[in-house]
């Protein structure tokens, strides 16, 4: 009797143990949990396959070329340095108004201009909420990557998004550091503070430090020719780390030989560890070069009209402005014969000056024509070719300016160098000069030469200073203009909303 | 049967051990005594028992006899029974419902027994944490609500019933429209979110969680859309039939509701339907004819007189007698007077309201024992709105069973099905804008005809709207008893509900385009609880529970609607023929799939009933909360302390029962939905880059990675009281509540890349104070029977936090400048207005900036551009607050709260013979409204020549000439009027007091005597008649102080609450 109610007993445990097992195996699909909604995909279920994450990367440049192309910041970079003026045949036929505003900095009448900014869009880039919008974007890159199983992405391809989305980030606050001085900066995913604007010099050397960390993630080069240079490698890092620290070097004087340094570090290492990823490449190549995706191109926003990817007006570099449109005598700008001489010194010979410009180069005002990206016209207005941001001649030469100005000139035989590596591939005539001021004088104006209508020439004179003096252009900014920020662009009146941290550059209010 | 094998057990359990001789002795004197009995004379008990209060046979009533009691029988369908019984033994009465009533057996007479519903709250067995408890042993505070007091008034959503029976459940019957729900809110503000403007401003609902028969349904549905609700919008608990419900507990603090956990937040309410219990089968039939009333309708000027008054504004107030005639020969409503079509006197209001005549059916048919009971209900429901071309009918059939094979395994499940017909005429069931538009307008319009001038009137009255609201609702409960005290069982649930709108307008009324307008919705719930629970007892006053359980729950719901504009004709509705380019279709916004895991213990110890201690822990998961805070913790305790068990007090007289309770806890509500934690990722329209796809986020919503689910925790001390045998009885509640991680959108500066983020930082303290007394007028030897009961709420909230740390902090109305404060230390919802304290009587009585040596100006911005136009007398005085001798918008002041500070309500009941008389009612005090329906009345005079009607306002004091001491500004300046803006509604002027004291019911009724009902077969008959909502106390200028929103804005375009009278009549057979 008794032992029977201890069987039954032992039946019953055994049952209830059953069951608590059953209770507690039922917590255990986290499965349960993930949702998917009905209508829309959301951030729980997108992250599930290699797909995605190349999809959302490629946003990243998709958005960038959105804002970059749109805007015309290439365009205005170029019209900024006041170079260029508008021809007799657009001011009686068309009155490109824009032209002067940037020519004399008045961008406040740039901003209230509308009937050209329906094209060139210039009142948007101050809009500075997109730029963030990216930033953001990339923080959540990062943070979904990394928590990603290693089953979807493996270690190096993990590391390699996260290389770009570090890239798209810091090259984004570059551009806004270039635009509007300090910014608000941050790096959290899913920032929602609200803060003001930082140090422009300490934002870029946060960018740096960051930049500097995850420059190993990306490869040298991408064996998929259609990813080369339109995706970030290792060389665009370090592109990027060189203008940042040449930038500071202009506005941090009491560090700058430290900036210095560092770009000449960068750029010898650049050169003598890409492995041949990155070569100059010759004249004959150049329209390849335009075209994009060559060996010399670090950093690009493809175009492609078969693809029918092109956007707004500013896409074109300035091939709108400076081309002639066969039904008209002249196209709408001219450039300036005092600059144009110092680029090109009559009688130097210089492929550039042969290829890139028609005879009437030197004659102001004329049927004159620059051609460096006509080869990539393509049907209609349509340009079709990769709109170049870095590239390597751009960082050779940013090595040699940082070369000619370490103290003493230490680095005066190297920059001679480096400097007729470009002259060079451009079977120009040799600089033997003399170094200091010279030397420099020489880099800056190879620069201009070399990078016109790539959106370097106005950066080049606000960090060398050279805006203040009219040798290097003609609408020099006076110092105090300067320091209160007349090299910046303003900053939207929407900034100050929902934002008491927030002051808007005050120059341009 | 249970008790035998027990003592079985234990005898076994002793003889083995050989250490229990005293047990054995007395066990052996028990069955020696049960011996003796046996050997006693038996006598035959014959009688029926009568509930006293209503005097109606009791079905199914236990009887116990022996010691410990033992149940012999129960009473038939009839309320006889008749039972054989040792002679002079107790025979005791008993059920969960009624006092136990205990007589000695004597052969005799037929036995009248007089059953006195349970007056000690004490022995009221109640829920907890899904599992019955009496009410001595709960540490929690509860109310729990006899469904017979929600009988006699025949409404569609039963809760209307609730209002003012529960201390701290503030329930606003806000809204006419039939099947509709009003506002619910358990102890003060639990959202303090709003969306819209003005009148239309709403406050997202927080209404508690539904448990039906243990199926959890959240009545919060559709709030996304504001008042502009898409479908039927019917509430689910307009579903459920009230004469079906057997009770309803409110569970209040946290301690209660803790298991409920990620849902219980804002209270739980738990709906009991009846079961059968009466061996012989009862049909009972309760069957109700009432009138709704439509309310009073505010007088208009009509006809001849309105044009006189229009035409002599624009003498008065026009500069020149030219200008004047000129407008008024402009304007042929006014000038035209021979024209039929301008020379009428409509009664616009007449058209819309009416009276209406419905009708309710219900059948219950139920029976069975402990073993096997079942029940089937089977009801109707008809209720035409008060306003035309509206209406809701609902067809409801129900059932329950309980299956118990043997004493350890209990199967229950229900199947309940409802459909709800509605409709909403041309509104959108909340609101009726086009009949508040219509209503207004100008007497001197025709009548609505084809041709008429009005299109909203005959929107309003031919617009063909349907809507149909299905559902389905079933569970399995099943609990076996492995061990005695070791319980295992599982509770599923599922329920269906799905809802669509058919609406058609035709060309006439919609610029000569047909169009029709489909919605379709489905919901689901499913939910899965598995729970193993153990009791035992420890030297028979140590009493031990433990329970742990584990719960698994899925909503998803997904909306869709298809708009077909200019179908081809008015007879043919689609869908083909339609115009593409201007139709629209989709999922609606709002779609949802969430599930929560959740994992309880529970744990409650008292000892001897005298001491109790409770302690809960749960542990949810949610699929909506952020990505770093998966989890939230629902802790809770609670401590009991019966100090009526005392030696020195256990023998009083006059201490009943008296308790001391304190509980702590925590609860969760989920909140936001997935794309608030996780974003939403879209493929940007197929874009492309370098020939690649694309995806990105959407930049609206900022992910919040640490969404978190809104946590209310609750401290609530508690003390219960009956003296003098419950004549008197008590309960008494002090809480603080903390109401955590409230979701707000708050805007976001746009170097944050996205426009908004639903930031958690959002707190505030709820501080309330409860009582609920009930008194038995007269002994209960008396034939009169009265009862008085009396309960209130005082809650006052107080803001903790705001996002950011801001410590203040505004939501903005933009359209009517109507704004809300949010200030750390200050009530939540405070409204910030122009602060108006009179009329200046003349010009002279306007200040004078003596810098300019100008009169006070007021801001106004008409068409973008800014005004500023000097005061006069006539116009109302406004504070300047800063001083600057300009009125603009840094002179508003925070004004009153929105949220009431005071509720409750009162009940009488008389009784004699077979008359009942029952009066309820329900109030309100400390509360603002902002009376934008007065504002709108008094600015259609600032347009005499549009065409709204002209109310009069002879009754209001307001300015009329020169040295006037008025409190309304001059309504007929019509020229400075848009620049002045005297009648603007964010001001001070039409804040008005809300307070009220509504009777919401008066019911008598008679108990046909059982002697004359009993040959038709009629075991009881009652009949009945109430009048509903009639009476209302209020200092409120406006028509009723309840019909306005959450907010407290009285809307002219609200469904206006009905009236009713009633003629009921309920038999069983």
């Amino acid at each position: 009797m008794n032992q029977a109610i201890n069987t039954s007993n032992m039946k019953r445990i055994i049952f209830a143990i059953g069951m608590i097992f059953l209770l507690g195996t039922l917590p255990s699909c986290e499965k349960f949990l993930d949702t998917e909604s009905p209508d829309k995909e959301s951030g729980a279920s997108f992250w599930q396959t290699r797909e995605d994450v190349e999809k959302f990367t490629n946003n990243l440049y998709a958005e960038m070329a959105d804002i970059l192309l749109d805007n015309s910041f290439f365009l205005a970079a170029e019209f900024r340095t006041g170079i260029y003026r508008e021809t007799n045949f657009s001011r009686s036929g068309f009155n490109r108004v824009y032209y002067n505003y940037l020519v004399t900095n008045d961008l406040k009448s740039l901003m209230r201009e509308t009937y050209w900014n329906s094209f060139f869009r210039f009142n948007q880039i101050p809009e500075w909420g997109a730029y963030f919008k990216v930033i953001q974007s990339c923080g959540v890159l990062i943070d979904a990557v990394e928590n990603l199983d290693a089953g979807i992405l493996d270690e190096t391809d993990k590391k390699r998004y996260m290389g770009e989305a570090v890239f798209v980030r810091n090259f984004m606050y570059f551009i806004m550091v270039r635009l509007f001085g300090d910014v608000p900066y941050y790096t959290d995913p899913y920032f929602s503070g609200i803060i003001g604007r930082s140090n422009f010099v300490d934002v870029l050397n946060s960018c740096i430090k960051e930049v500097d960390e995850y420059k190993d993630y990306l490869p040298w080069s991408y064996t998929d020719p259609k990813m080369r240079a339109v995706r970030p490698t290792r060389g665009a890092m370090y592109a990027l780390m060189m203008h940042m620290n040449m930038w500071n070097a202009g506005f941090d004087d009491a560090n700058k030989e430290k900036y210095y340094q560092e770009t000449a570090r960068l750029g010898k290492e650049l050169r003598e560890t890409n492995n041949g990823a990155y070569r100059l490449l010759t004249v004959s190549e150049f329209r390849q070069l335009f075209r994009g995706g060559s060996q010399e191109g670090l950093f690009e926003f493809t175009q492609n009209v078969n693809y029918g990817e092109v956007r707004g007006l500013g896409y074109q570099y300035f091939n709108d402005n400076v081309l002639r449109q066969p039904q008209y005598s002249q196209a709408y700008v001219y450039w300036l014969n005092k600059y144009i001489e110092k680029y090109y010194p009559i009688g130097e010979v210089d492929k550039r000056k042969e290829l890139w410009f028609d005879q009437n180069i030197y004659n102001e005002n004329s049927t004159a024509e620059f051609l460096k990206f006509k080869g990539n016209t393509g049907s209609g207005i349509a340009f079709d070719g990769n709109l170049i941001v870095f590239r390597y001649a751009d960082a050779i030469l940013l090595e040699a300016e940082a070369n000619a100005e370490l103290t003493g000139g230490t680095g005066e035989e190297l920059a001679k160098q480096l400097l007729n590596m470009i002259r060079n591939r451009a079977e120009a005539t040799l600089y033997n000069g003399l170094g200091g001021t010279d030397l420099k004088d020489a880099i800056f104006w190879e620069r201009c030469k070399e990078l016109q209508g790539e959106g370097h020439a106005f950066y080049d004179l606000v960090r060398t200073r050279r805006i203040l003096n009219s040798e290097y252009c003609s609408n020099p900014i006076s110092q105090s203009a300067f320091l209160r920020g007349a090299w910046t662009w303003p900053i939207t009146e929407t900034a100050l909303v929902n934002n008491p941290y927030m002051k808007l550059n005050e120059y341009w209010r | 049967m249970f008790q035998h094998e027990k003592i079985i057990w234990m005898y076994q359990q002793y003889i083995l051990s050989r250490k229990a001789k005293g047990l054995w002795a007395l066990l052996v004197a028990m069955m020696i005594m049960g011996h003796v009995a046996a050997q006693q004379k038996m006598v035959t008990m014959k009688g029926i028992a009568y509930e006293k209060s209503t005097n109606t046979p009791i079905p199914g009533l236990g009887i116990y006899t022996g010691k410990p009691l033992k149940p012999i029988a129960a009473t038939a369908a009839d309320g006889s029974f008749s039972i054989t019984v040792p002679e002079g033994a107790e025979v005791v009465f008993r059920s969960i419902s009624y006092a136990a009533y205990s007589i000695k057996a004597k052969e005799g007479a037929k036995y009248k027994i007089m059953m006195a519903e349970q007056q000690s709250k004490l022995k009221e067995t109640v829920i907890i944490g899904y599992q019955k408890k009496s009410r001595e042993v709960v540490s929690g505070a509860t109310t729990l609500i006899s469904g017979k007091e929600l009988q006699d008034v025949p409404v569609a959503n039963v809760m209307e019933l609730m209002q003012g029976k529960v201390a701290g459940l503030n329930i606003q019957n806000n809204t006419g429209a039939p099947g509709y729900a009003g506002t619910i809110q358990m102890r003060g503000l639990n959202s303090i979110a709003i969306s819209g403007s003005g009148s239309e401003a709403f406050l997202r609902p927080t209404s508690p969680l539904f448990i039906i028969d243990g199926v959890p349904v959240d009545p919060n549905s559709n709030y996304q859309y504001g008042f502009d609700q898409a479908g039927p919008g019917l509430s689910p608990l307009s579903l459920i039939p009230p004469e079906d419900i057997e009770s309803i507990q409110v569970l209040k603090d946290a301690q209660a509701t803790a298991l409920y956990g990620s849902r219980g937040a804002y209270g739980v309410i738990l709906v009991t339907t009846k079961r059968g219990k009466s061996k012989v089968p009862i049909v009972q039939y309760t069957g109700n004819f009432f009138v709704s009333i439509p309310p009073t309708l505010r007088p208009v000027i009509g006809g001849q007189e309105e044009r006189r008054r229009r035409i002599n504004q624009y003498m008065e107030y026009t500069d020149s007698l030219y200008k004047a005639a000129e407008i008024v020969n402009e304007t042929p409503f006014l000038s035209d007077s021979l024209n039929p079509f301008y020379n009428n006197s409509t009664n616009w209001q007449g058209l819309f309201y009416d009276y209406a005549y419905n009708q309710t059916h219900n059948l219950i048919v139920s029976g069975g024992d402990d073993r096997f009971n079942y029940k089937a209900n089977v009801g109707y429901y008809n209720e035409k709105g008060i306003m035309k071309n509206t209406g809701f009918e609902r067809y409801a059939l129900s059932t329950n069973m309980t299956y118990r094979p043997t004493q350890r395994l209990r199967v229950f499940s229900t199947i309940s099905t409802s459909l709800g017909l509605n409709k909403k005429g041309s509104g959108n069931g909340l609101l009726q804008t086009d009949v508040a538009k219509a209503g207004a307008q100008s007497s001197l319009m025709p009548a609505p005809s084809f041709y008429s001038s009005s299109a909203s009137a005959i929107a309003a009255l031919r617009t063909d709207n349907n809507n149909k609201t299905a559902n389905v609702r079933t569970s399995l409960d099943v609990d076996y008893e492995l061990f005695p005290g070791l319980h295992v069982a599982n509770n599923v649930s599922f329920e269906n509900q799905s809802a669509t709108e058919e609406n058609f307008v035709p060309a006439a009324i919609n610029s000569n385009f047909s169009s029709m307008y489909s919605f379709y919705d489905k919901k689901t719930i499913f939910n899965n609880r598995a729970s193993l629970s153990y009791f035992k007892t420890v030297n028979n006053v140590h009493n031990f529970t433990i329970a742990v359980f584990n719960e698994l729950n899925r909503n998803t719901y997904q909306a869709n609607t298809v708009k077909l504009e200019r179908t081809p004709s008015d007879d043919f509705k689609g869908p083909y023929g339609n115009d593409g380019y201007y139709s629209r279709g989709g999922v609606m916004p709002g779609s949802y799939d969430e599930r929560i895991v959740g994992n309880a213990a529970t744990f409650s110890y008292n000892y001897d009933q005298m001491y109790v201690l409770d302690l809960s822990y749960r542990l949810d998961a949610s699929s909506t909360s952020g990505k770093k805070t998966p989890y939230s913790n629902n802790p809770s305790i609670g401590l009991r302390w019966n100090f009526n068990r005392l030696r020195a007090l256990s023998t009083s007289t006059w201490l009943d029962y008296g308790a001391i309770r304190a509980t702590w806890g925590k609860n969760v509500t989920p909140q936001g939905d997935i794309f608030d934690a996780y974003g939403i990722y879209t493929d940007r329209n197929g874009a492309r880059y370098n020939d690649q796809p694309v995806s990105g986020i959407e930049y609206e919503n900022l992910p919040n990675n640490d969404l978190k689910p809104v946590t209310n925790t609750t401290l609530n001390f508690g003390f219960d009281m009956g003296l003098w045998r419950s004549r008197i009885t008590g309960t008494f509640d002090f809480y603080v509540k903390d109401v955590d991680n409230s979701l707000y959108e708050i805007d976001l500066p746009d170097v944050n890349g996205f426009n908004k983020v639903k930031s958690n930082d959002l707190a505030w303290r709820n501080i309330g104070f409860e009582y609920q007394i009930t008194a038995r007028l007269l002994p209960s030897t008396s034939e009169w029977n009265m009862t008085f009961s009396l309960n209130g709420s005082y809650v006052k909230d107080r803001i903790t936090r705001l996002p950011n740390g801001k410590r203040e902090m505004y939501y903005y109305d933009k359209s009517a400048g109507q704004d809300i404060l949010y200030r750390v230390g200050k009530n939540a919802l405070t409204n910030v207005l122009y602060n108006t304290t009179g009329v200046y009587a003349t010009d002279a009585d306007v200040p004078v900036n003596p810098v300019t040596g100008k009169p006070v100006v007021v801001k106004s911005v008409v068409n973008d551009n800014v005004y500023y136009t000097p005061l006069r007398g006539g116009d109302p005085i406004w504070t300047d607050m800063n001083g600057d001798y300009i009125i603009d918008e840094h002179d508003r002041v925070y004004a009153g709260n929105s949220q009431p500070l005071v509720n409750g309500g009162a009940s009488l009941f008389v009784q004699y013979k077979n008359y009942s008389l029952n009066i309820y009612g329900a109030y309100i005090a400390y509360r603002k409204i902002l009376n934008n329906a007065i504002a709108e009345r008094f600015a259609s005079f600032s347009k005499p020549s549009g065409n709204l009607a002209m109310v009069p306002i002879d009754e209001y004091n307001y300015w009329e000439k020169a040295g006037d001491k008025a409190t309304y500004p001059n309504p007929y300046d019509y020229a400075r009027s848009p620049y002045v803006r005297p009648y603007r509604i964010d001001q001070t002027l039409f804040e008005e007091d809300g307070s009220y004291f509504k009777i919401n019911q008066i019911t008598f009724s008679y108990n046909f005597d059982r002697a004359k009902t009993r040959r038709y077969g009629v075991t009881s008959a009652r009949v009945y008649a109430t009048v509903y909502n009639m009476f209302m106390f209020s200092n409120y200028s406006g028509p009723n102080p309840e019909n306005v929103t959450a907010l407290g804005r009285d809307q002219s375009g609200g469904y206006p609450a009905r009236r009713s009278v009633t003629v009921g009549l309920s038999v069983q057979f």
